[in-house]
């Protein structure tokens, strides 16, 4: 059975992951920022350090722990829903040879999100919730977590 | 229980002082305040500012009423508990958040039953006096059957 690895930022980005990943016929390993949300991951868990565009100090650590479950793991595909965080696994999945799947936030209704830019370069594929950003950034739209 | 949560990523002190100051015109209704690391801190009403996930969904089971940043952790969980909500959107003007994303969320699912907008400090208290008669989040929202097969066709191939 294939093993995609699922990591997402604590609230909305990971309710919507846990939603997309309870539907998927795989194994599922689970990255969160926040530790407590091991209890709602049907799978091995795994805690990533905090990091945004206006807080860089977790990204040393993120790093490590990306290169750490990857090893360790080795899965065939890393899912993220965001934030940076997800960024990160999605730019080190390269090196073990793991596809890579970005799902933008369903509240990302006008607008992309930052990380979404910057996963458009780094991802094999980048899918938006909002078929307005689908029309006018170019982007595919596959559906939606609601 | 009025149940109020700011999300876990940042404070909110505009909307929590609106929450708390209507806390205090009514003292007979409990409500309680997830507020993260916001710099205001309520006197009327009860407040952590982090809550561990399973006690965050028993505090979103035990609501009569959910009061939230609208953010999509909040508007997930209140559809899957069934509760009415009434959302608050961040405002960039207010410097509240990066953008203003959750004003258009608060677009996209304003007019579905049990979810409620308000934007103003007006409107907020308003809906806030109608707590007990707002109904509940009663659609039951699946994942779209094609963002599934979308991925796991890009899985497959």
């Amino acid at each position: 059975m294939k093993k995609v690895l699922a990591i997402a930022s604590s609230g909305g980005h990971w309710v919507q992951l846990i939603r997309i990943s309870s539907a998927l016929p795989y194994e599922i390993v689970y990255v969160c920022t926040d530790q407590s949300q091991e209890s709602r991951a049907e799978g091995q868990f795994y805690r990533v350090s905090d990091f945004n565009k206006n807080s860089l100090w977790g990204i040393p650590s993120a790093f490590f722990t990306a290169l750490k479950v990857l090893y360790k793991e080795r899965p065939d595909v890393v899912i993220t829903t965001g934030a940076a965080p997800g960024l990160m696994f999605i730019l080190l999945s390269r090196f073990f040879k793991a596809k890579s799947i970005w799902v933008d936030s369903i509240a990302n209704v006008v607008e992309p999100s930052l990380s979404f830019r910057h996963a458009l370069r780094l991802a094999d594929v980048c899918v938006t919730q909002s078929k307005q950003v689908a029309e006018k950034y170019n982007v595919e739209y596959w559906g939606e977590v609601l | 229980m009025i149940f109020v949560t700011v999300g876990t990523q940042l404070g909110f002190d505009r909307f929590i002082s609106i929450v708390d100051e209507w806390a205090a015109e009514n003292s007979g209704v409990s409500v309680f305040c997830q507020i993260a690391d916001g710099s205001y801190l309520p006197s009327a009403c009860k407040y952590v500012r982090s809550i561990p996930a399973d006690e965050y969904r028993r505090y979103f089971e035990e609501a009569d009423v959910v009061v939230s940043h609208a953010g999509m952790g909040s508007i997930i969980t209140a559809f899957d508990y069934s509760k009415p909500l009434i959302v608050f959107p961040r405002q960039l003007k207010y410097c509240e958040h990066r953008n203003d994303h959750q004003v258009a969320t608060v677009r996209k699912f304003r007019g579905r039953t049990g979810i409620y907008a308000a934007e103003t400090k007006h409107d907020l208290k308003s809906l806030l006096n109608n707590w007990s008669g707002l109904d509940s989040c009663s659609q039951k929202l699946e994942v779209s059957s094609e963002l599934v097969s979308s991925i796991v066709e890009f899985i497959e191939t």
